[in-house]
């Protein structure tokens, strides 16, 4: 049996909170097994690194942001990403991106680690998750249990 | 012929591997520097402003919001103010626990700065993940620190970013004692992990400027240098309520604003601090060498006391780190779970001052409070802020004693190193490398 770990980054506030949403509604959709670990990571920056080495796949949840329509489920394939492509995109200067190309160096990154990200439709420090977000959580649970069945 | 003077300009538009948005300026005329700027791009963020007529139990939660990287520090400068004022006894149990939560702060900060921006500079690589090839288990041992640095802040804050369980009079909440258990072999772990750390970090062939020239005398200070942190009564030092200088002045808290003198400069966001009209810094070399006798032997004997080279700043961060952790064990070991993680406070009109030593050095806040406990000034002196007019003057010292003939590269690169040196978090430091060198 395949062993997966699911990775919600972000925090309590607002759309910043969709990965944790979409952790919460997966856990109750597929229960608790013993193949998949789900882990609500606070800071994007490195902690979760202790939990993809040695499992067969990864999934990151996220926000993230482009000219797409808000809502859209995004799936991106981490092993595709060139290193330098989004340097620098984080406030205190490690991003996501940073963390992958670190635990790719210390061979901690399975090769099927795919990031779900959700479009959103502004970067602002809201309170709530904006409507095309929380449309988007179960969609997004959809895609991911298919994944990991 | 006739020497010919060179100028050279260089500008570092975008400081590598530190936190948040710096540059620097450096205009060269022959064998001088003729001028130089650290220029800090950090909107200022007004937070002073925003506590104004805010409730005092709003404080520990919107401070901790000013930096991501040390919330700790602010929440613990904030309600150590607040209880003063108030004249509240948190009782031992509360001020132990804070201790512990610091520490936390101390290690997940120290190890992020040693493995990720210092310590690829003194290998010779360009980021962390590259360096992370050659040396996978020096960094693995380095997130291990790091995430155990935020699992101790998580303990008592509920989360490492942003931590809420933070309130006047102590926590909210009291960690159940089988976390502590099951914690503790972990801490013990990382003990073993940190010293490793220091040793391996003790044989690193570190930059030794010669600061006065081939003709120093012998025996002569390396570096210019003044200093300051807090002193916390016969403890290795966190919280406390004097600040003592190298050169012997003890400064109680509430006198920060007759010595210590903040200057806004046209080139940067952040205010520049003096003491008796010098530069001066704070952080963990200054801790180490004003408080070394107060660190385990074990530690001490690794590492060059005192340090006038601020490149020793990396081995002080990681001396911070094995004491963090002797510490958190140390004061967990017995824990009990209390009747109350918290002592009841009511609010005091007057003015409120407190002190403590974040990651990169000490983080004073005063706090003007009214008889219904709102806040009607608030004014906030972080660390880094502190160490801009020392950084500029030790980036001066430190290129001088290089030989300013050296290519601009390599002048670069040094003078990102010697920021780097500082820890600078440039986004806490405006409350307030790109390098531009002209040559002429």
């Amino acid at each position: 049996m395949s062993t997966s770990t699911v990775i919600g980054l972000g925090s309590s506030h607002g759309d910043d909170r969709l990965g944790w949403a979409v952790l919460e509604a997966l856990e109750i959709k597929l229960g608790s097994q013993s193949n998949i670990g789900y882990i609500y990571c606070d800071r994007t920056v490195f902690d979760w690194l202790a939990y993809t080495h040695g499992v067969d796949q990864v999934f990151f949840i996220d926000a993230v942001m482009s000219d797409d329509k808000p809502g859209r489920v995004h799936q991106i394939d981490l092993h595709e990403i060139p290193a330098d492509r989004y340097k620098g995109l984080s406030t205190h200067g490690f991003s996501l991106f940073d963390a992958i190309e670190m635990a790719k160096s210390l061979d901690s990154l399975p090769t099927i680690s795919i990031l779900y990200g959700i479009e959103l439709e502004q970067c602002q420090p809201l309170e709530i998750m904006q409507e095309s977000v929380v449309d988007a959580v179960p969609i997004c649970v959809e895609a991911l249990s298919k994944a990991l069945i | 012929m006739g020497d010919i003077k060179k100028t050279v300009h260089l500008n570092v538009p975008l400081l590598a591997r530190v936190e948040g948005e710096g540059a620097l300026e450096l205009s060269i005329h022959g064998d001088r520097i003729t001028d130089l700027k650290l220029n800090i791009f950090e909107p200022p963020r007004f937070f002073e402003k925003l506590l104004q007529g805010r409730h005092y139990s709003e404080v520990p939660d919107i401070v901790a919001r000013i930096c991501g990287i040390c919330p700790v520090a602010y929440q613990m400068s904030a309600v150590l103010a607040l209880e003063q004022l108030f004249e509240v006894d948190p009782g031992d149990w509360v001020r132990r626990m804070r201790r512990v939560y610091y520490c936390g702060e101390w290690l997940e900060s120290h190890s992020l700065h040693v493995h990720l921006l210092a310590l690829p500079d003194f290998l010779g690589f360009n980021s962390g993940p590259e360096m992370a090839k050659d040396y996978p288990e020096e960094v693995r041992r380095g997130l291990r620190l790091q995430a155990l640095g935020n699992g101790l802040i998580r303990l008592f804050g509920a989360r490492s970013v942003n931590p809420v369980g933070v309130r006047v009079g102590g926590f909210y909440k009291a960690p159940a004692q089988e976390k502590i258990t099951a914690l503790l072999p972990e801490l013990e772990q990382g003990l073993q992990d940190a010293m490793a750390l220091l040793q391996w970090c003790t044989q690193l062939q570190l930059p030794e400027p010669e600061y006065g020239g081939h003709n120093a005398q012998e025996n002569a200070p390396k570096q210019r240098f003044n200093y300051v942190a807090l002193d916390e009564s016969e403890q290795y030092p966190l919280m406390g309520r004097t600040l003592l200088s190298s050169r012997g002045q003890q400064i109680p808290i509430q006198e920060f604003e007759q010595y210590f003198v903040e200057k806004q400069v046209p080139h940067s966001t952040a205010l520049h601090c003096y003491l008796d009209s010098e530069p001066y810094f704070v952080g963990p070399l200054a801790r180490v060498n004003l408080f070394r006798e107060r660190l385990p032997v074990e530690i001490t004997k690794l590492i060059p006391l005192p340090g006038f080279n601020s490149f020793h700043s990396l081995q002080a961060r990681v001396a911070e780190m094995v004491f963090a952790l002797q510490e958190s064990i140390s004061l967990l070991r017995d824990y009990e779970e209390p009747n109350s993680p918290y002592a009841e406070c009511k609010p005091r009109p007057g003015v409120a001052y407190g002190c403590s030593e974040a990651p990169r050095g000490f983080l004073w806040h005063r706090y003007v409070v009214d008889k219904n406990g709102l806040i009607k000034q608030a004014r906030i002196v972080p660390p880094t802020s502190q160490n801009q007019a020392q950084i500029e003057r030790d980036i001066s010292e430190t290129l001088q004693a290089m030989g300013l003939e050296a290519d601009d590269s390599v002048l670069k690169q040094r003078a990102e190193q010697v920021i780097r040196n500082y820890d600078p978090c440039i986004s806490c430091a405006t409350h307030f490398l790109k390098l531009n060198v002209r040559r002429q």
